[in-house]
C-alpha cells in the first residue's frame, strides 16, 4: 500500500497523470487543427470558452470539418469566470488535441486539459514537431502518488503512429 | 543574525491594499500606480459578512470502500470552518448544506459541484465575478457573485477517498480560490501542489491568513501584524512585474507578496519579528490567472531573474541582515536590483521522506511522505527531493548544495540518485540540533549561480506518528481506541469529523472519545492526529474503522415551511428518528438567499433556526437539509420563498443592548430592536418574549426601544412584534443569564465610596457584586479581572460576602480622578458597567 499522508492538497486543477497511450485510449476524439475563433457560453452555473477548431486531420473519432472544443472560464453576460491552471487555446495556432465529450453535458474538452493539448510547430528535417510544456498543478500517478509532470515533445508523425498503435492495441489488433 | 536599523512608518493597514498577495487582479491604469483592483466578495451583499457554501445534492457517483457522502459533507463543513477561523479577516465562511442544481439565487455564495470531468482531471476551482467594477469605502473591486469547486464524481481515485486528510486539504485549497485567493509560493494552503506543506495540524498558514486578511481586513489586522515594502528592479533599472517577495525566518512560516508592473510591492500580515527577505521569479510552471490591463488583456510576469536576498546577495547566509517587522508598522525601502537571466534553473522542488524505503524496489516502497517528517531521535535524518533542475540521469546538477535555514538541523551530505521511475532525486542527510523543536523547517537549494528556497520543506518531529489499531464501542456511547504514539494533545477523527476526547493515555495507548452522531450503517474511518502534523494515515496499514448501527430514516417537519422574501423568521423544526446535538447540527435551506443566523437544539428531535431572507431573494422552492454529525434529513423542495409582503413587520433578532460595553441580551436589559414596519400610526407596538409582554419605551417604523421581560430563562426566547395592523413572524433571541452587576464599592473601613468618601490611587477597594459565581464552589481570583477606566487591575481577593453577593478586592490603579467606569470580567464574561469615585 502506498499512501501520501499529509501530502497532496490539491491545486487550481488536480490532474491524474496520463501516459500517451492513456491519452489515446481515453479520448473520444483526436484531431489536428487550428483554432478559427472562440465564443463564451454558460452551461448551468459554469461559463465555458468554446473554440471552433478547423480540423485538418482526424486520428480518432468521426471525421468532421470543425470541432467545438471547450475549456472552463470566460466572460459572458457581465460575469467573468476564471480558474487558475486551466489552459487557453490561441486563435490560429496549429494543435493536436486529444478530446473527450462529456456524456452528461455533451461538451467536448481537451482530455486532461494541459495534457491533451499539443502545439504543432515548424518543421525540422524529420518533420513537424508537437509539444506541450510541463504543468505544476498537482499530478498524481496511477498509484495516487504525486508526480512531477514533464514536457513532452515528439515528431508529429511519431505521435500519429503512437496513437494508431495504442488504438490498435485497445482493439486487440496488436 | 544582524539587525538593520530602519525607519518604522506607521501603517494604515485596514484599507484594502492593491499589491499584496496574489489575487485575481485587474490594472485599471496603464501607467504607475496602475491601480490594481481585485476580485472579491462584496461584504455588504453578504448577510453577516458570510459566504455560504452548498454541496450539490447529487454528490459523487462512485466511492471507495467505507467512503460516503456523509464524509464528503463533513469535510466541506470543516473546510468552511477553517477559513472562518481567520479572526483578522472580516469574511465569515459557512457550510449551508445541500442544494439542487439549478436553484436560482441572488445572494453571492459558493457551490461544490460533483460532475463527470475529462479523463486526467480530478477537480478544479475558481470564481465568477462581475465584469464591472464596484466602489466601496475601502476601494474599488470586482464583486464575486459565485464560486465553484468542481470535483470528479468518481471518488475511487484521488482526491478521494473523502475521509482522508488530503481530500480535506484539497477542499480547503479550492475553497481558498473560491474566496478570491490565487496561488502563492510559500508552501501555504494556497501554494501550488508540488510545494504545499500544510497539514491538519496547520490547515491555514501565515501566508493564507495574510492573503485573506488583506482582501477582507478586520480592524485588528493592521494592529496585529506588520509590513515590508519596497521595489524590485532589474539591474538595468527596469521594473520587475510579478516577482514574488518573501519574508522568512526560522521557526515560522513565510509570508509573501507580488510586485506591481512598476516593481513596487508590500507584504502585509507579517507576524512581528526579524526576517530574511528575498525576491524570486515565478516558476515557468506557475499556474496563475495573470492580471489584466485596462483592456482586459493579460499582463505577463517580467521574466526570469536570479533570486536575491536583501540587501542584494544571491546566496543565503545566516549572517545576512534581517529586517525587523513590528506590529502596525511598515519596514520600508527593502529594495532589490536583480539580474535578468534566460531561464530559471531550479524550481518546483518537493521533499519527501521514505519509510521502509527499498532502493532496489522503489516503485513498491512503503510510505512516500511528502512533505517529509523526520524523527529527530535518529542518528541521521534523510530526506529526498524531487524537482526541476536537481539533476539528470540520476546525477545531481553540478554544484548543487542544500542547507537548512536555521539551526534546527544541519545537512552534512547530499547526493543525487536515480529513483527507478526515470527521475533524479536529491538525497539530503542531516543531523538535528540538540533540543530542536518539532515543526516545519525551510530548505535552501543552491546552484553556483542560483538559489531556490523551499519554505517549510520538511518537518522535524520529536515522536513517531500515531496509529490506531482497534476501536471498541462503550456502553455509554463513547468509543475506546487503542494504538501507539498517542500524545496528551492527540486529536481523533472519524470520517474527518473531530471527536470530543474524554481521555488519552499515552503510556498505554488508549484513548476514549465521543463520536458524532452517525449515519445509518456508516462505516467511518478513524484517524489520530498529533500536533506536529503527523497522523495515523502515515501507517501503511489499513486505517481502523468504526461501524455505526443501522437506524431508521430521519424525517423533519418545518413550521413555517415558507416565508416571504425580506423577512427575519424562526423556523421550528421537529424530527422523527433524529438525534440533533448542539454544536453538531447544521440547518441548510439550499439557497444562499436563505441565511441561517443561528440554530438552537432544544431536544434530539426539536430545534429552532433563525433565518434571514433578503428582499432580493428569488421566489422559489429550495432544498432543506439538516445534518447532525453524519446523520442527515433532506427534503427537496421543502422550503419556499414567496413574494415580499411590504406591510409585514420584520424584527431582527440581533438586539442591541443600550448599556455601555454590553453586547449580551438578558432579562431586564434595555435594548433596541431594529427592523421595518415596527410601529404604525404612532401607536406603540406590543412585543412579547415567549408570550410575556415587554415594556416598550419608544418605537418608530425601524426601531423599538424596550426592556426585556424579567424571568426569562437563558436560551432562545421567541420574540413577536404586533403593531395592531400586522404581526411579525416569530424570531428567536438568544437570552443569557443576568450578568454580574456591581452593587456597591467599599473602602477598607467598610464605608461606601462616593464623592464624600472618595477612593485614592493605591487604596484597597472592595466591589460588591451580584449574579457572580457559585458561593459553594468559590471563584479563584485568577479567573477575575477588573477594568477601571480602561486600566486593568487584578483581583486580590474573591469571596462570598452575603447571600447572592460576592466581594472582589483590588488595589486602585493609577487613574484620573472623578467618577470612573468599572467592569469586572469572570472568565472573560463582562459585567454590567459600574462606577467608582476617585479623589485627587
Amino acid at each position: 500500500m502506498c499512501l501520501i499522508p499529509g501530502a497532496a492538497p490539491l491545486s487550481g486543477v488536480t490532474m491524474q497523470q496520463l501516459s500517451m497511450d492513456d491519452l489515446a485510449v481515453k479520448s473520444t476524439a483526436i484531431i489536428r487543427g487550428h483554432v478559427i475563433d472562440s465564443y463564451t457560453a454558460t452551461s448551468g452555473p459554469a461559463i465555458y470558452t468554446h473554440y471552433h477548431v478547423a480540423v485538418t486531420e482526424t486520428w480518432k473519432g468521426a471525421a468532421v470539418a470543425t470541432m467545438d472544443v471547450a475549456l472552463p472560464g470566460g466572460t459572458t453576460g457581465g460575469v467573468r469566470q476564471s480558474y487558475p491552471g486551466v489552459p487557453q487555446l490561441s486563435t490560429g495556432t496549429d494543435y493536436v488535441l486529444y478530446l473527450w465529450t462529456s456524456p452528461s453535458s455533451g461538451i467536448t474538452f481537451p482530455t486532461g486539459f494541459d495534457q491533451g493539448i499539443f502545439t504543432v510547430t515548424g518543421s525540422t528535417p524529420a518533420g513537424l514537431l508537437t509539444s506541450r510544456s510541463a504543468t505544476s498543478e498537482l499530478m498524481l500517478d496511477a498509484k495516487g502518488r504525486p508526480v512531477q509532470d514533464r514536457p513532452v515533445s515528439m515528431h508529429l508523425a511519431d505521435m500519429k503512429s503512437q496513437v494508431a498503435t495504442a488504438l490498435a492495441r485497445q482493439a486487440g489488433l496488436k | 543574525m544582524r539587525y538593520r536599523l530602519q525607519i518604522l512608518v506607521l501603517a494604515v493597514l485596514a484599507a484594502a491594499h492593491a499589491n499584496a498577495y496574489y489575487f485575481w487582479t485587474h490594472y485599471t491604469l496603464r501607467g504607475a500606480p496602475y491601480n490594481p483592483v481585485q476580485e472579491k466578495y462584496d461584504l455588504t451583499a453578504l448577510p453577516n459578512n458570510t459566504v455560504t457554501f452548498y454541496v450539490t445534492d447529487t454528490g459523487p457517483s462512485f466511492y471507495s470502500g467505507n467512503d460516503s457522502f456523509a464524509a464528503v459533507i463533513s469535510q466541506v463543513r470543516q473546510a468552511a470552518q477553517a477559513w472562518n477561523s481567520v479572526a483578522t479577516s472580516n469574511l465569515r465562511v459557512a457550510f449551508g448544506g445541500l442544494y439542487s442544481a439549478g436553484t436560482p439565487q441572488n445572494t453571492p455564495g459558493g457551490q461544490v459541484i460533483f460532475e463527470p470531468l475529462p479523463p486526467g482531471i480530478l477537480g478544479y476551482g475558481g470564481v465568477s465575478a462581475k465584469a464591472n467594477i464596484s466602489a466601496s469605502p475601502n476601494g474599488n473591486f470586482f464583486p464575486i457573485v459565485t464560486s465553484f469547486m468542481e470535483l470528479t464524481t468518481n471518488l475511487t481515485q484521488l482526491p478521494g477517498p473523502s475521509y482522508t486528510d488530503y481530500f480535506f486539504l484539497d477542499v480547503v485549497h479550492e475553497m481558498g480560490h473560491a474566496l478570491g485567493l490565487q496561488h502563492t509560493f510559500t508552501s501555504s494552503a494556497m501554494s501550488q501542489a508540488t510545494t504545499r506543506s500544510t497539514s491538519l495540524a496547520r490547515i491555514i498558514d501565515a501566508d493564507d491568513v495574510a492573503g485573506i486578511s488583506v482582501l477582507y481586513p478586520a480592524a485588528s489586522f493592521g494592529s496585529q501584524f506588520g509590513s515590508i515594502s519596497g521595489r524590485v528592479l532589474f539591474n538595468n533599472g527596469q521594473p520587475v512585474h510579478l516577482a514574488s517577495v518573501v519574508a522568512i525566518r526560522s521557526g515560522a512560516s513565510a509570508v509573501s507578496a507580488f510586485t506591481n508592473p512598476d516593481g513596487t510591492y508590500r507584504i502585509d500580515g507579517i507576524p512581528p519579528g526579524s526576517y530574511f527577505v528575498y525576491a524570486h521569479p515565478l516558476p515557468p510552471t506557475a499556474n496563475v490567472v495573470s492580471p489584466s490591463d485596462p483592456s482586459g488583456n493579460p499582463v505577463a510576469p517580467s521574466g526570469a531573474f536570479t533570486t536575491l536576498f536583501y540587501p542584494g546577495v544571491p546566496n543565503f547566509s545566516p549572517s545576512l541582515p534581517a529586517v525587523q517587522v513590528n506590529a502596525g508598522a511598515v519596514a520600508p525601502n527593502i529594495n532589490f536590483s536583480v539580474a535578468p537571466r534566460a531561464s530559471i534553473p531550479l524550481y518546483d522542488v518537493q521533499v519527501a521522506a521514505y519509510v521502509n524505503f527499498n532502493y532496489n524496489d522503489p516503485d513498491v516502497s512503503a510510505n512516500y511522505l511528502a512533505p517529509a517528517y523526520l524523527y529527530e531521535n535518529t542518528t541521521v535524518g534523510t530526506a529526498s527531493a524531487i524537482g526541476q533542475g536537481l539533476g539528470t540521469n540520476g546525477i545531481a546538477t553540478p554544484g548543487l548544495a542544500a542547507q537548512v535555514l536555521g539551526a534546527a538541523a544541519n545537512i552534512y551530505s547530499y547526493t543525487g540518485y536515480p529513483d527507478g521511475l526515470g527521475d533524479t532525486r536529491f538525497a539530503m542527510y542531516m543531523t538535528f540540533g540538540l533540543g530542536a523543536p518539532s515543526g516545519p523547517q525551510h530548505l535552501v537549494f543552491m546552484l553556483p549561480d542560483y538559489t531556490y528556497i523551499l519554505p517549510n520543506g520538511f518537518n522535524i518531529t520529536t515522536t513517531n506518528a500515531p496509529s490506531i489499531n482497534n476501536i471498541f464501542p462503550n456502553a455509554d456511547g463513547s468509543i475506546s481506541m487503542t494504538g501507539a504514539n498517542f500524545a496528551p494533545d492527540t486529536r481523533f477523527f472519524l470520517d474527518g469529523a473531530s471527536l470530543t476526547t474524554r481521555s488519552v493515555d499515552p503510556v498505554n495507548g488508549i484513548a476514549v472519545a465521543i463520536p458524532p452522531t452517525g449515519a445509518s450503517g456508516q462505516t467511518a474511518t478513524a484517524m489520530a492526529l498529533n500536533d506536529d502534523g503527523q497522523n495515523s494515515f502515515f501507517s501503511p496499514n489499513a486505517p481502523a474503522t468504526y461501524s455505526y448501527p443501522a437506524a431508521a430514516q430521519s424525517v423533519v417537519t418545518l413550521n413555517p415551511s415558507s416565508v416571504p422574501a425580506g423577512v427575519e423568521a424562526m423556523i421550528d423544526i421537529t424530527g422523527v428518528n433524529t438525534n440533533f446535538a448542539q454544536g453538531q447540527t447544521t440547518v441548510g435551506f439550499g439557497s444562499s438567499d436563505v441565511f441561517v443566523r443561528q440554530v438552537w437544539v432544544l431536544t434530539p428531535t426539536h430545534l429552532q433556526a433563525d433565518v434571514y431572507v433578503p428582499a432580493t431573494a428569488v421566489q422559489t422552492f429550495t432544498e432543506v437539509s439538516i445534518f447532525s454529525g453524519f446523520q442527515s434529513a433532506v427534503q427537496p423542495f421543502g422550503f419556499q420563498i414567496t413574494a415580499p409582503n411590504p406591510r409585514l413587520p420584520v424584527a431582527s433578532p440581533l438586539l442591541v443592548n443600550t448599556a455601555a460595553g454590553q453586547t449580551a441580551i438578558y432579562p431586564g436589559a434595555t435594548v433596541n430592536v431594529f427592523g421595518t414596519n415596527l410601529a404604525q400610526g404612532g401607536t406603540l407596538p406590543v412585543v412579547t418574549f415567549n408570550g410575556t409582554q415587554a415594556l416598550v419605551l419608544s418605537a418608530s417604523a425601524t426601531q423599538i426601544n424596550l426592556q426585556v421581560p424579567a424571568g426569562l430563562q437563558p436560551g432562545p426566547a421567541t420574540m413577536v412584534v404586533s403593531t395592531g395592523v400586522a404581526t411579525s413572524l416569530p424570531v428567536d433571541v438568544n437570552i443569557i443569564a443576568i450578568p454580574t452587576t456591581i452593587t456597591g464599592v467599599l473602602n477598607t473601613s467598610g464605608v461606601s465610596i462616593d464623592s464624600g468618601h472618595p477612593a485614592r490611587v493605591g487604596d484597597i477597594v472592595t466591589f460588591l457584586v451580584s449574579n457572580f459565581g457559585d458561593p459553594v464552589a468559590g471563584v479563584a481570583s485568577s479567573r477575575v479581572q477588573l477594568s477601571i477606566n480602561g486600566t486593568t487591575a487584578p483581583a486580590l481577593l474573591v469571596a462570598p460576602y452575603a447571600t447572592g453577593v460576592f466581594q472582589i478586592q483590588t488595589i486602585l490603579p493609577l487613574i484620573a480622578p472623578g467618577t470612573q467606569p468599572v467592569t469586572i470580567y469572570l472568565d472573560g464574561r463582562i459585567s454590567v458597567q459600574g462606577t467608582i469615585f476617585v479623589g485627587q
